[in-house]
């Protein structure tokens, strides 16, 4: 099998879509009349002229590419070439060092049989950016991720029978996912512009608000349902792998050494039917800040713990956690409403002392709730850590990817000898931090002592 | 390696002093400029009180904070290097306790800025894949000491964990 891949003839070709795209919507009212007489011809000409031009660079700067670019994989190394007339690149990195393989098919790459690979190195320096990436034909994909897989990890992981695990989401599983994670604040936000629409106060900026929170709710639901739709995963005792999307369809590979942290949540709807979604983080991997991939949509605990146990049985997630003291509660409401009610001085608030009031009690109502669900337990050389109000988060990292540690106090939690801890560790974009609730000293001993150790 | 545990120098003092006035002095001004931007609009009554009562305690809170550095602030900072780790103590309000295992130090840097100058004081950032301490207002001969220190552990370290891979 030949190991080095060429670009797809897709590259040249793409161009003359985008043109297209920029025609139609500058022409758009003239094509759904289908008459372009209203136009002056001098007009037409020059902007068809100047598109035909840019058109004919790009398709001669991506045929450069074309022709000479090529990704190629060999048992020790990745080699990137990119030759084009304007610039040339050389990019080489040991294949130990390869994170993840992604391939990526859009709606255009279904025409043109052409995939997108792209390659992420297991560094946080570079996970903000596609490490390596090119566009293949499907064939050539396919080969390429065949030699990366043998190459890598010594042996062909391609057809479904080689996992130990496969799991597809049922539409339903999607589509309850989905559901459970609506940005409820959007949905307040499109309820609260709607009420003031129709009421009496109605203006044009309620309207508009209105309008925009009901695009910008749909723009989000849209693209969870591209995202969840055939969702899919696999996985063996070394890798996981995805498979998701409609338009775009996406697969990732990742080993499973790569991994810094699993994290599980329940948004406030979640915590209402009791569902659970789990996500994990890994080095490299993602473009945006807490890029995670999820590997259990929202479903029971029983038959998450279920699926969870066949893709990483060393979790640790389901436990009893150590939980903070009444005592402890008791203080930092105490120490909020002397903090609040500092500001009853100021005449103007003394003036509404009964809704300043209602608004303190708020607020250690919410102290009380954020307490309930915090936690912290270190067992088998892992930390988990439970935190979070309305949406309830539970992440488990190793103790040894820790960098440092920051242990917090103050008068108060000295006498009732509490503290808090604020965990660094080495996320997939550099900086992770995590905050324990406060707890007996006692109850972080073992993992300060082999922290230290 | 002998273990050190140590407050800051006196002197250090005197530079925390003119680096919290030069702070709040920074941040009372960028607070007057937004209070009178704000007071240029026509904007209901109340507002324009709220932004007054921020712009002064804007002031309280900056002139309390030099005040509790110099009184308290300055006592609790102290530090300890011992063979496997970096602690570093501070605090006013909270105290906090900070632990960096010498294995996990990436990279030590020695800063001196021109305030550290004139008290002939420097600071040794600590640097890990995690993030980064300091420890601020030192004597700059004792930085360039323990940052020699760490430099060394670190070495060793990376020697010790190399041989057992191979």
């Amino acid at each position: 099998m030949k190991n080095k891949f060429y670009y797809s003839k897709a590259v040249i070709l793409k161009p003359i879509f985008s043109t297209l795209i920029v025609i139609a919507i500058l022409f758009r009212k003239a094509i759904l009349k289908g008459d372009f007489r209203e136009y002056d011809m001098k007009y037409l000409f020059f902007i068809g002229g100047i598109l035909l031009v840019f058109t004919l660079i790009n398709m001669f700067i991506k045929f450069t590419l074309y022709r000479s670019s090529y990704i190629e994989i060999n048992e020790a190394s990745i080699i990137y070439r990119k030759k084009t007339i304007f610039s040339e690149k050389h990019k080489e990195s040991p294949l130990m060092t390869i994170s993840n393989i992604h391939l990526k098919k859009g709606i255009l790459d279904k025409i043109f049989s052409s995939v997108s690979v792209h390659l992420d190195i297991n560094s946080s320096e570079t996970a903000s950016e596609d490490d390596y990436s090119i566009l293949l034909s499907d064939e050539s994909a396919k080969n390429f991720k065949k030699l990366f897989d043998l190459y890598k990890n010594g042996d062909h992981i391609v057809e479904e029978k080689k996992y130990d695990v496969v799991y597809k989401y049922s539409k339903k599983e999607c589509i309850t996912h989905i559901l459970f994670n609506v940005s409820i604040f959007l949905l307040l936000f499109i309820i609260a512009s709607a009420i003031l629409s129709i009421s009496d106060i109605i203006d044009t900026f309620s309207i508009a608000s209105f309008l925009l929170f009901i695009v910008m709710f749909f723009y989000d639901l849209m693209k969870k349902i591209e995202k969840y739709y055939n969702y899919s995963i696999y996985a063996t005792d070394t890798h996981i792998h995805w498979e998701y999307g409609y338009f775009n369809k996406e697969e990732f590979n990742i080993e499973k050494n790569k991994m810094i942290s699993i994290e599980m949540t329940q948004t406030l709807l979640a915590r209402i039917f009791k569902k659970y979604s789990v996500d994990i983080n890994i080095v490299g991997v993602g473009n945006e800040k807490n890029d995670m991939k999820t590997i259990v949509l929202y479903m029971s605990k029983d038959k998450m713990n279920e699926l969870l146990e066949k893709i990483l049985p060393n979790n640790n997630l389901i436990t009893e956690y150590k939980k903070e003291e009444r005592m402890i509660t008791l203080y930092k409401v105490i120490k909020m409403t002397a903090i609040l009610s500092i500001l009853l001085f100021i005449p103007m608030i003394r003036a509404y002392m009964l809704y300043y009031g209602l608004f303190i009690l708020g607020i250690d109502f919410l102290i009380i709730l954020h307490s309930k669900n915090l936690g912290f337990r270190y067992m088998n050389g892992r930390i988990l850590i439970r935190n979070g109000l309305f949406e309830v988060k539970t992440n488990e990292i190793d103790g040894k990817s820790v960098e440092y540690v920051e242990v917090v106090t103050d008068m108060i939690y000295k006498n009732l000898d509490a503290i808090r801890l604020i965990v660094h560790y080495k996320d997939n974009k550099g900086v992770g931090k995590l905050e324990t609730p406060y707890l007996k000293k006692l109850e972080f001993k073992s993992f300060l002592e082999d922290f230290n150790h | 390696m002998k273990e050190i545990f140590k407050k800051l120098p006196q002197k250090s003092r005197g530079n925390m002093l003119i680096a919290d006035i030069i702070s709040s002095m920074i941040i009372i001004v960028i607070a007057f400029i937004v209070k009178s931007v704000i007071h240029s609009f026509s904007i209901p009554f109340f507002i324009k009180k709220i932004v007054d009562g921020i712009f002064y305690m804007a002031i309280v809170f900056s002139v309390l904070d030099i005040i509790l550095t110099q009184l308290i602030g300055y006592q609790r900072v102290k530090y300890l290097i011992t063979e496997k780790s970096i602690e570093v103590y501070s605090g006013i309000f909270y105290s906090k306790h900070e632990i960096v295992p010498i294995r996990k130090m990436q990279q030590i840097d020695i800063e001196i800025g021109p305030i550290n100058k004139l008290f002939h004081l420097a600071s040794v950032r600590v640097i890990t894949a995690g993030g980064s301490i300091e420890l601020e207002y030192i004597e700059k001969e004792e930085a360039e000491e323990i940052a020699a220190l760490l430099k060394d552990r670190i070495n060793e370290f990376a020697k010790e964990e190399g041989g057992n891979e191979k």
